[in-house]
């Protein structure tokens, strides 16, 4: 039996019930009572006594007798719904080809959706996965507001800053050479790390240990902290792994460690940790800012807090330093949030992302939407007879609902299965240094999410059309089941236009992030990228204690390098442009008075023949030469920005034969170059980023003291003879050449000039990819939602186009009358959507290069785009119309 | 006798009576005080909590009647779960005597 049918025809309220109840009850007893013949007011009285206190009976019974209703309304509840449910499958089961077209739209939409946010979700939503996330920061020294990086000195003072609970100097990205048994070396990413930098990020290691204060000495036995990455790919996840020696930079070392999986944040993190060691004379090397500092924030203090007692410290430390030649007033302390540090670009970029699917999603709701009052228009006369037959308008609304849900329901597990796809997508094209992304994947966050969006979704769609339907009823028997046709017309134009707004929007969004994307990729970074290899080599200090024998083994590699066949020319540097890695100096020109003519610059050491190698022009002056040696007279190339910065006159010829003071390692010992030409600037850090300041002095007069601090590192460069060659084809010949030097020496890292160029790009190239793919789904969206609307408002009035055709009308009348009709929908849409991209791209301005966001070329771009594509939705339809035979006036519908 | 043992009997008893045919709250008392002789009566403030309880659990189900002296009054009948409990509730009673007969009757 299900609850309507049990449903009474007379049903007393709960209270009425109980009283009338009882009342039959004492009123039975007090009948039987009188017939063993009690007088009626004792029989009375003799009944209530046995049944004892009627209030609370009644009060219990009451009780039960509402829960029983309520268990019922809930019973009939879930019936009606199952039977909504059973309805709704059945109807989509007989209209195939709109429930599949639904539901594919709705895929599109709540997939995309539930990728992107699954992406931002593991990239900047969930929780670090550190004690308290938010304390732990990223300590920069200030002078004069410009952020720098800390030396030994300075981390030893912040150490003593009681507002800091933890501190850790690291020297990170260190490449370290790896051999295990018997192997071939290798080049892992090494981060020297003191012995409290597990502690600052709260994380202990998954297996074994990590460094003792004592093993953070110099002259301790080696040991290292492995990665989980590094423990799966080259120990095979092995757990006995931990007391296994290795060699590391030719010497042997421990692994006392393996840290959690979650601790490898991003692709390119460290392989392995080894205790920095600060040897005790680092305490005074006080112009060496080359490490990084980490501090945990002690409860309970605010990082202002804790930046103020760390300037204070930092400016008791300046007024230690021997010749001083600076107010400390002007130094502070800069905290980042680590947090913030690592995600907060990618954050605001998969914010941005999240919106425009948002809009892809509303724009496929539009569609549905559209499509459910086609349909609803369709079924009125089947939902006018369910009213008569008693079904109340409420009931209606419920039940298309459901259908709508249903929709957006089996369209959620569709989307959830493009957002698996999609999420590899967007993984194979992000940046190797986005955090966390490839821990992006479908869990139940994810799910929970695209259930929301599926039923949201629904709502949005399927309201306005249940509604409208609900609205209609009583029209339609009268109107023979023909449907409010006004009504739904200005309702399909109303959902086109909202439908262009929001498809411009996005548009013009994706328009400008692909033109600078674009633009960034046509930028001239200032030397020729193509054919050319580098590989960097890292010299373990046993084998390479001085600048003579580090100089002389990368002569010596360059030497034979230059015999491989195909190779043109061979250079050496430190740091290839855009290869991500800086190193800074301050820089002054002899002579000029005071500290106003101190600044910063990008320094670089390369071989003779750099410039050459990298097709990197020389504007005035010389190249480096292979006389510039040890004990010659130092020398310096400039690049453009820096010669105009230290001599701001006109001529670069001014610089030539000056001095500069830089890579002065002790105050007071100045180390002086002579300036010996001005090279044309390059874009050392981004693509995207101006040139800034640079010098070059030459590899074979770096100062002594530079070596161990870029671990007696440099990248050799060969370039091809022709441009066009792979230049990854010189990798073994160079192997071989660098096995024949000296064996135990690994290549820590091959890549063409051309990769790094493209990595440059990848952000660009993520945003290009990702947005194209977006405005394509919406303009197709868009596409057919007008030719929804259009082809519909044609069906609907073949009749009155019959008729003027009949009378005489033109086709190209036809037409007019029939893109009139489509176009003042999508006009409105186009100048709402305009209005509307100006404050939605008002986010992307951090986001773009070069563009304005009122581009005008993006702009006008996107609006013959979309008038392009409604043309096109609406040109089969209007011919649809022309092509009406006149007949059709003449039969009745 | 444990109290939800009581409990139990009570209901048991009711789902019992309404085996034989639907009935009204004072027809429940008057047959089972019958069937036993008058040597059990119902408490019959206890009887409507527990047909409304049972009424809400499903047990038993009502539909208003009009009865022998041509009033409105509730007929209860009992439904397919009522029929289980009423088996389940059985068994654990026959247990219960079983268990303690022994303990309490003289052998």
């Amino acid at each position: 039996m299900t609850a309507r049918e049990r449903k009474p025809l007379w049903r007393p309220t709960v209270a009425d019930e109980v009283e009338r109840e009882l009342a039959f009850h004492l009123e039975m007893a007090t009948r039987d009572l009188m017939e063993r013949g009690m007088a009626e007011k004792q029989a009375r009285a003799e009944a209530e006594r046995r049944f004892g206190n009627v209030a609370s009976v009644d009060t219990d019974c009451r009780r039960y007798a509402e829960e029983r209703d309520q268990h019922r309304r809930r019973a009939e509840y879930r019936d009606e719904l199952l039977q909504d449910i059973a309805f709704a499958w059945r109807q989509l089961v007989k209209t195939p080809t709109f429930a599949a077209i639904t539901i594919l739209t709705l895929a599109l939409g709540i997939g995309a959706t539930a990728a992107v946010f699954s992406i931002l979700d593991a990239v900047a939503l969930r929780p670090f996965p550190f004690e308290h996330p938010d304390r732990v920061t990223v300590v920069y020294p200030t002078d004069k507001g410009t952020p720098r990086s800390p030396s030994v000195p300075e981390f030893l003072a912040l150490r003593g800053v009681r507002a800091f609970e933890q501190v850790a100097a690291t020297v990170l990205q260190a490449g370290a050479t790896l051999r295990i048994a018997n192997g071939a070396p290798e080049t892992v990413g090494a981060g020297r790390v003191t012995a409290s930098y597990f502690d600052v990020f709260g994380v202990a290691p998954a297996l074994g240990r990590s460094f003792t204060a004592a093993e953070d000495m110099p002259g301790a036995a080696s040991v290292a902290v492995i990665s989980d990455r590094l423990w799966r790919s080259h120990f095979n996840s092995e757990p006995s792994v931990i007391g296994r020696v290795v060699s590391l930079d030719g010497r042997p070392a421990t692994i006392i460690g393996i840290m959690p999986r979650s601790f490898d944040i991003t692709r390119e993190s460290e392989d392995l940790w080894v205790p920095l060691a600060l040897p005790p004379e680092a305490a005074t090397r006080y112009s060496e800012h080359y490490i990084q500092v980490f501090a945990r924030i002690r409860d309970g203090v605010t990082v202002a807090q804790a930046q103020a007692a760390a300037t204070a410290a930092e400016r008791a430390l300046a007024e230690h330093i021997p010749d001083r030649d600076q107010p400390t007033a002007s130094l502070g302390v800069v905290l980042h949030r680590y947090v913030d540090d690592f995600v907060g670009d990618y954050r605001t970029l998969l914010l941005i992302l999240l919106g425009a699917v948002s809009l892809v999603l509303l724009i496929a709701c539009t569609n549905v939407a559209n499509l459910l009052l086609a349909r609803g228009t369709a079924r009125a006369k089947e939902l006018a007879i369910r009213a008569a037959l008693g079904a109340g308008r409420a009931r209606l609304v419920r039940q298309l609902l459901t259908e709508s849900m249903a929709l957006a329901l089996v369209g959620s597990v569709l989307g959830l299965a493009l957002a698996f796809g999609l999420v590899k997508l967007v993984v194979a094209v992000s940046p190797t240094s986005v955090p966390r992304i490839e821990q992006a994947g479908v869990d139940w966050r994810v799910l929970l999410f695209t259930l929301g969006v599926g039923v949201a979704s629904s709502i949005v769609f399927g309201l306005l059309p249940a509604l409208r339907a609900a609205a209609g009823l009583t029209t339609v028997l009268r109107e023979g089941g023909r449907g409010s046709r006004l009504g739904r017309d200005r309702l399909g134009g109303l959902l086109v236009t909202a439908e262009v707004a929001l498809a411009i929007t996005l548009l013009v969004g994706c328009g400008l992030l692909i033109r600078s994307a674009l633009l960034i990729g046509h930028v001239d970074p200032g030397f020729d990228s193509r054919g050319v290899l580098t590989a960097r080599l890292v010299l373990p200090e046993a084998r390479y204690p001085d600048g003579a024998s580090i100089n002389r083994l990368y002569a010596r590699v360059r030497e034979s390098a230059a015999r491989i066949p195909g190779v043109q020319a061979t250079a050496l540097t430190l740091l290839p442009p855009l290869s991500g890695d800086q190193m800074t100096s301050s820089v002054s020109a002899e002579g000029a008075p005071g500290n106003r003519s101190t600044l910063s610059s990008s320094l670089n050491l390369v071989s003779d023949g750099y410039f050459d190698a990298m097709h990197i022009r020389l504007l005035i002056g010389r190249d480096i030469d292979r006389h510039d040696v040890a004990s010659s007279p130092n020398v310096v190339v400039l690049n453009q920005a820096l010669a105009r910065k230290l001599w701001p006159t006109r001529d670069l010829r001014e610089a030539l034969g000056r001095r500069i003071n830089a890579m002065s390692f002790t105050k007071g010992e100045p180390h002086l170059m002579t300036v010996v030409g001005v090279v044309a600037n390059l874009h050392n850090a981004a693509l995207d980023q101006p040139p800034a300041p640079e010098f070059y002095a030459p590899v074979t007069q770096t100062p002594e003291k530079l070596w161990p601090i870029t671990q007696r590192s440099m990248v050799v460069v060969l370039r091809a003879a022709n441009r066009e060659v792979d230049p990854d084809a010189f990798v073994r010949p160079l192997r071989d050449v660098i096995a024949r030097t000296d064996p135990s020496l690994p290549i820590a890292e091959a890549r063409s000039m051309e990769s790094f160029r493209k990595s440059s790009l990848e952000t660009a190239r993520m945003n290009a990819i990702l947005l194209s793919i977006l405005g394509g789904i919406a303009l197709v969206l868009a596409m057919s939602g007008i030719y929804g609307v259009v082809s519909y408002f044609v069906s609907q009035r073949i009749h009155e186009i019959g008729i003027r055709l009949a009378l005489g009308a033109t086709p190209g009348r036809v037409w007019g009358f029939v893109v009139r009709r489509g176009l003042v929908p999508i006009l409105v849409g186009g100048a709402f959507g305009f209005a509307l991209s100006i404050v939605a791209t008002s986010v992307l301005q951090g986001q773009l290069y070069a563009v304005s966001t009122h581009d005008p070329a993006t702009l006008s771009a996107v609006a013959a785009t979309l008038f392009a594509v409604a043309l096109m939705a609406m040109y089969l339809p209007a011919r649809r119309a022309m092509r009406v035979p006149p007949i059709v006036a003449l039969n009745d519908e | 006798m444990p109290k939800d043992t009581l409990h139990g009997t009570l209901d048991a008893l009711v789902l019992k009576t309404l085996t034989f045919g639907p009935r009204h709250g004072y027809a429940i008392v008057r047959w089972i005080s019958q069937q036993t002789a008058d040597a059990l009566q119902v408490e019959e403030g206890s009887l409507y909590p527990a047909l409304y309880r049972m009424e809400r659990d499903g047990w038993i189900d009502a539909e208003w009647g009009t009865s022998e002296l041509g009033r409105k009054a509730k007929y209860y009948h009992i439904t397919e779960k009522g029929r289980r409990q009423l088996r389940a509730e059985t068994k654990e009673f026959a247990t219960f005597v079983k268990v303690v007969s022994p303990l309490l009757l003289p052998s």
